[in-house]
């Protein structure tokens, strides 16, 4: 089942309830005429009751008059009530029941009581009061999901038991929903049983449209799965983010099924150098972007090389990219965030899938083992390396890094009571790489060689509360482990991180009123590292360096073992005030994040010393705001801002390749934009942001740098640019996307120097891809890309290193050229078919179908003297399979 | 050279990747350069002579040196810059540039305080300032001073910067360590060629006056050696090795004689923070001015004990007069040539 979003109707805080303000008047009958003058005293009402206004009268909104005949007893009570003239069934009635409890003082005759008769007129007067609606309404609109077609006659159950049908319209009601999250169900003649859930609001009104496929034929399979797609305006927490589920993104040319990979093909998202995989978002760095799955932190998306994502795509239920301006919630770092929502185990019976294509193969299993027990677990291995050994004696590696892979993931999910779930879970991943180009000249020989490992152990609590409140918590640990050997003839450089990561998310978030809706929360994290460096001390190299590629490493070599703490503990709240019938939210947040970067070598320690450790403890207040208004149901604005800071990398604080006493980076980011919604499924959404750098570590520009300041803190950023996506849902047989980015970073490393290009800067990044549904279980999809090349220092002249006879290139303005703008159409070819009660896909993806030879590195010959480009990954078609059941 | 690519079969497909076809055989010399430049000593410490010489050639030849002007260059690299040396190192006339001479040969007195200035010693602070960073040394755990060459040429000025490696003794060495080190450490002694073959046939140096014949279009193997170093001390070898001492073996350390070949020397390695011994690797870069070598660099490592070097080298098919140069450089900067004037018929 698969929601696109609900919408919840303006603030109807009104209710209307009617009450009773009657009034009576008696009217006694006047005493004959001509008899012997007697003392006649009248009887006296003395206990008058209020009779209930009839609430099947209330609709019409008036009152009534009933004239009643009331026998009173010489004791003063009522004997009989009679209705002379009748003002409707329900009025009578009431004022009957009412008159016969009247009390009176009975009536006197020379002072004797005796019984009389009376007739009595009673007046209920109709007024409106206002009192607060405690329950919640639910409207909406079935339809078919390919034609969009209202539907009639599908039941819509809610686990109340109230329940309704929709009308030729294809619309239903359903009033005073009790408070909280409630399941709904929708069947029909010609429609399975599907279900979802929605959460309930006192005094609002849900109003949603649901999209169902009805069952195309007899067969009853039970093993079908039906869908459901919720597709009115959902309400968006973050004001810029794109989201994509995951049965959508596997099939986007060029992903390979692989669900996380349409993240590349996001607007605000630079195309990666090839062989990175690294994301660059809104021209910020990579390291500076955070990545987590069901709110864990990762240390990357994709393997070496950007072939595959770290996680199985069966895994993923949704992908969301948020370029800039997220709320409180999320910290410590500078750049944007990508949240991978993990599908939710509640699956009957047993499920799995096994796919395998040129790269890679991989296996997954998600089962109900017990009555509230679920388990799954995924596995992938990489083999690309053993297919091109087995048929070229080529050095393929020799310019594209050719990755070994492999990753897994384990999950068991027990729900403890309905609507609160325990769940333990792990992720592991790992990648190799190895180059090396031999020279029979060995001080011309290099190599290289890189591991990247993570692991994460993590326990989910979560529960939804009845008030439609959601608590959380979701402690976490591992392990992240990165080694780099490289070797460039007689200079070697070794970099080893060993990382272990202690995380601990708890959050609540609901309505506190009706206007109001909360998130109160703490995220923690603890880096203890230990590192190992040495050799060159200008490799690896950095972000600002300018050098050409394949160029040898300083031949100045170091050495440094050091242990480092990173911890922080930022509690931070958040509200979503909505005003003006939930057209206007404005939602500001806060996170105050006390650091703690602690290094054990705050200078190198002299021979036979021991080292002399540091603490740096630093306090900020992150205030975040955002802004999101509806000037119809069409038409939004947003606007956000927010303070964000990151702490150093462990690898930096070095004594002596770094500076053990680095601060913390800052920026500042703003945005605004706009969301038009053309049509149901065709929107258009334009971003334009603006963010601010500060505290940047950058190489030491002085020719007698201070010990252990190899780094000097005087970098500032700024990047700005805008976006525009225009997006089609999918609708009958084709959805897709055009998505362009237009922006500019920069950087400045010191203040006597100019601003810089970044060295991620790409201006132009467009995308456009679609994909077609045949029939038959066809469907073609393709996408074609454009991006800028990234900048480069061109080389303007040489000098030649008579010691090593080698020449050494000259340098013009930092970052001033550009390799050469990279363009590519993919397409995509797949075929579904059943195999029993199964499903089979074969697809063929195609990368660069023109073959168009992208530069994708600027090289020179060995005197500088001529420029060309490495020209890599041509058309390369991959051809999978998947079988799942 | 071919464009040069690396192909892969992936589905019936087949895909490459390539590298650009630029002209990047530095051996064939078709215009003046500097092939190399000698110091000699090829190590000393502050205040020490260095006499230098450079190789200086072109398309026809050696070609006479006599406007070369030399510098010490006093600009230290700063850290941001990739390069060995500081970029004002090679700008003619730059007020980092001291000079020590004018000629093919020049002599200078290494300034006292390079040791502080390129060296593992605390650096001179500036005014106001704190003592900065020392240096760090190299794999063979040299510091060096920049010599900037400048020669004029018939194509423009040749820019030149030549690494003189200093005695500066050892950076993180524990006091015995730096003790066991300075007494064992032998200073830096030129490579020299001993004799260069073509298929067997050893060809006589330029110095002599001969001229040697080759055969037109036929390719020769050549083979540089270089004279052979002891792996271990033996006294009266010739050679003052790491682990003799003046008073145990006079003859050979009375007046320390290093190897011209690939010499054993200490070193302080960083990772275990010992003392130990390592071997030079000898790397050979080969020249002509005409025809075509298999490569333009050949060598060993310091795990290689052979002394010798080979590569191909195809005449050129058309008769005529040419110039082969092989130039020899050790792992801590030593360097030496040698030049062979040759008859293509």
């Amino acid at each position: 089942m698969s929601r696109a979003g609900r919408a919840l109707s303006a603030a109807a805080a009104l209710a209307l309830a009617t009450t009773t303000a009657a009034r009576a008047y008696a009217q006694a009958q006047p005493a004959a005429e001509g008899a012997p003058q007697r003392t006649i005293v009248p009887p006296k009402l003395v206990h008058f009751v209020e009779a209930e206004f009839p609430p099947s009268e209330a609709a019409a909104g008036k009152g009534a008059t009933v004239l009643l005949q009331i026998a009173i007893s010489a004791t003063g009570a009522v004997a009989d009530v009679k209705v002379l003239e009748t003002a409707g069934a329900a009025f009578d009635t009431a004022a009957v029941a009412a008159a016969k409890q009247f009390v009176f003082e009975p009536a006197l005759v020379d002072g004797k009581p005796i019984p009389v008769k009376i007739t009595y007129k009673y007046v209920f007067t109709f007024t409106e009061k206002m009192v607060k609606k405690t329950t919640g309404d639910f409207e909406g609109t079935i339809r078919d999901r390919a034609t969009k077609r209202p539907m009639q006659d599908v039941r819509v159950a809610l686990d109340t038991g109230q329940t309704t049908v929709t009308d030729p319209d294809g619309k239903f009601k359903i009033l005073d929903v009790p408070v909280g999250e409630h399941t709904v169900t929708l069947s029909g003649e010609h429609l399975a049983t599907v279900g979802t859930t929605e959460v309930f609001e006192a005094a609002k009104r849900i109003d949603a449209t649901y999209e169902v496929e009805p069952k195309k034929d007899k067969s009853n399979n039970p093993d079908e799965e039906e869908e459901i797609v919720v597709t009115a305006p959902r309400i968006k927490k973050q004001v810029v983010s794109t989201q994509v589920a995951a049965e959508q993104a596997t099939r986007v040319p060029g992903t390979q099924g692989d669900v996380l990979k349409v993240v590349e093909n996001l607007p605000g998202v630079a195309r990666s150098a090839v062989g990175s995989g690294a994301l660059v978002v809104w021209g910020s760095a990579p390291n500076e972007t955070r990545v987590y799955v069901d709110g864990i932190r990762v240390p990357r998306l994709y393997h070496d090389g950007g072939y595959r994502s770290i996680m199985s795509s069966d895994f993923v239920k949704s992908v969301e990219l948020i370029p800039g301006g997220y709320g409180a919630g999320y910290g410590r770092g500078l750049g944007g965030i990508v949240t991978v929502a993990m599908r939710p185990l509640d699956e009957e019976g047993i499920h799995g899938s096994v796919a395998a294509d040129t790269i890679d193969a991989s296996a997954s299993v998600r089962a109900k083992v017990a009555d509230r027990l679920h388990v799954a677990i995924a596995a992938r291995k990489s083999y690309l390396d053993t297919v091109l050994s087995a048929v070229t004696s080529e050095n393929v590696g020799e310019y594209v890094p050719i990755p070994r892979y492999w990753d897994g993931q384990a999950r068991v999910a027990y729900e403890l009571a309905q609507h609160e779930t325990l769940e333990i879970g792990g992720l592991i991943s790992s990648d190799r790489t190895t180059r090396s180009l031999p020279n029979a000249d060995p001080s011309l020989a290099t190599s290289q060689t890189t591991g990247t490992d993570f692991n994460r152990i993590y326990v989910r609590y979560e529960k939804h509360l009845a008030d439609g409140a959601i608590a959380e918590v979701i402690p976490s640990f591992g392990t992240d482990t990165t080694t780099l050997v490289n070797q460039y003839g007689n200079t070697p450089t070794e970099l080893s991180n060993t990382t272990n990561i202690y995380g601990l998310r708890a959050d609540w978030r609901g309505p506190v009123a009706t206007f109001l809706r909360a998130t109160v929360g703490v995220d923690a994290e603890m880096l203890l590292s230990n590192l190992h460096r040495s050799g060159s001390i200008g490799a690896p190299p950095r972000e600002g360096d300018i050098y050409v590629f394949g160029e040898p490493p300083p031949p100045q070599i170091n050495e440094d073992d050091w242990q480092t703490t990173i911890a922080s503990v930022a509690p931070y709240a958040e509200g979503d005030f909505s005003f003006f019938d939930d057209t206007l939210h404005i939602v500001p947040g806060a996170r105050l994040e006390p650091f703690v970067t602690s290094t054990n070598k705050v200078t190198p320690p002299l021979p036979g010393n021991p080292p002399v450790s540091t603490t740096r403890e630093e306090q900020v207040i992150e205030p975040r705001i955002s802004v999101r208004y509806a000037f119809t149901p069409e038409i939004s604005a947003k606007a956000a801002y927010g303070q964000y800071h990151q702490a150093p990398q462990p690898e930096d604080l070095s004594a002596i390749f770094g500076t053990p006493t680095l601060a913390l980076s800052n920026a500042e980011q703003s945005l605004v934009g706009t969301t038009m919604q053309m049509t149901e499924a065709l929107s258009v959404e334009v971003t334009g942001f603006y963010s601010t750098m500060g505290n940047l570590p950058v190489r030491s520009q002085s020719e007698s740098p201070l010990i252990a300041h190899a780094l000097d803190q005087t970098g500032i950023g700024r990047r700005y640019g805008m976006q525009f996506l225009l997006r089609q849902q999918k609708v009958g047989k084709f959805f897709g996307w055009v998505s362009y980015t237009i922006s500019r970073s920069e950087r400045q490393d010191a203040p006597n120097l100019g601003w810089r290009l970044f060295d991620y800067d790409q201006p132009h990044v467009f995308t456009a891809l679609g994909s077609y549904d045949l029939g038959l279980g066809f469907e073609v999809g393709a996408r074609f890309r454009f991006a800028s090349g990234y900048p480069r220092t061109p080389v303007i002249s040489s000098y030649y290193d008579v010691t090593t006879d080698t020449y050494e290139p000259l340098f013009g303005a930092h970052n001033s050229i550009r390799i050469l703008a990279f363009y590519s159409l993919d397409v995509r070819l797949s075929k579904r078919f059943k195999i029993g009660r199964s499903d089979a896909e074969v697809y063929l993806d195609v990368q660069n179908v023109t073959n168009h030879a992208n530069a994708e590195e600027i090289v020179y010959n060995p005197t500088f003297t001529q420029r060309g480009y490495i020209t890599g990954l041509p058309v390369m078609p991959v051809l999978g399979g998947r079988w799942s059941w | 050279m071919v464009k040069r690519c690396v192909a892969w079969v992936s589905v019936g497909a087949v895909v490459v990747a390539c590298a650009p076809s630029l002209n990047d055989t530095v051996s064939l010399v078709t215009a003046p350069r500097i092939l190399a430049v000698q110091s000699i000593p090829a190590e000393a410490p502050p205040k020490g002579k260095l006499n230098l010489t450079a190789l200086v050639v072109d398309e026809n030849g050696p070609i006479a040196a006599d406007a070369i002007h030399w510098d010490f260059c006093t600009a230290r690299n700063p850290l941001a810059n990739l390069g060995p040396v500081n970029p004002a190192c090679q700008e003619d006339g730059n007020s980092a540039l001291v000079p020590i001479g004018v000629g093919p040969k020049a002599a200078g007195d290494i300034p006292d305080i390079a040791c502080r200035q390129y060296g593992p010693e605390v650096p001179e602070p500036k005014a106001n300032e704190t003592p900065g960073r020392p240096v760090d040394p190299d794999t063979t755990g040299g510091y060096y001073q920049p010599v900037s060459v400048f020669a004029p040429s018939s194509s423009g000025q040749l820019v030149g910067i030549f690494l003189a490696r200093l005695s500066c003794g050892v950076s993180g060495a524990s006091p015995t360590q730096s003790a066991d080190y300075n007494s064992r450490y032998r200073i830096n002694e030129n490579p020299q060629v001993t004799s260069l073959t073509a298929s067997g046939k050893p060809l006589d140096l330029d110095t002599t006056g001969k001229t040697n014949a080759v055969a037109a279009g036929q390719k020769l193997q050549l083979q540089v050696a270089w004279p052979v170093c002891p792996v271990v001390d033996v006294c009266g070898d010739g050679v003052c090795g790491p682990d003799e001492t003046k008073t145990e073996c006079p003859k050979d350390c009375t007046n320390p004689q290093g190897c011209a070949g690939a010499e054993r020397y200490v070193n302080f390695d960083l990772s275990s923070a010992t003392v130990v011994d390592e071997r030079e690797g000898i790397h050979v870069s080969w020249f002509a001015t005409g025809g075509s070598f298999d490569l333009d660099r050949t060598g060993t490592d310091g795990s290689d004990t052979d002394t010798n070097s080979t590569n191909g080298w195809q005449p050129p098919s058309q008769s005529g007069p040419l110039h082969m140069w092989v130039v020899l450089h050790d792992d801590r900067g030593g360097v030496g040539w040698a030049g062979y004037a040759l008859n293509v018929q």
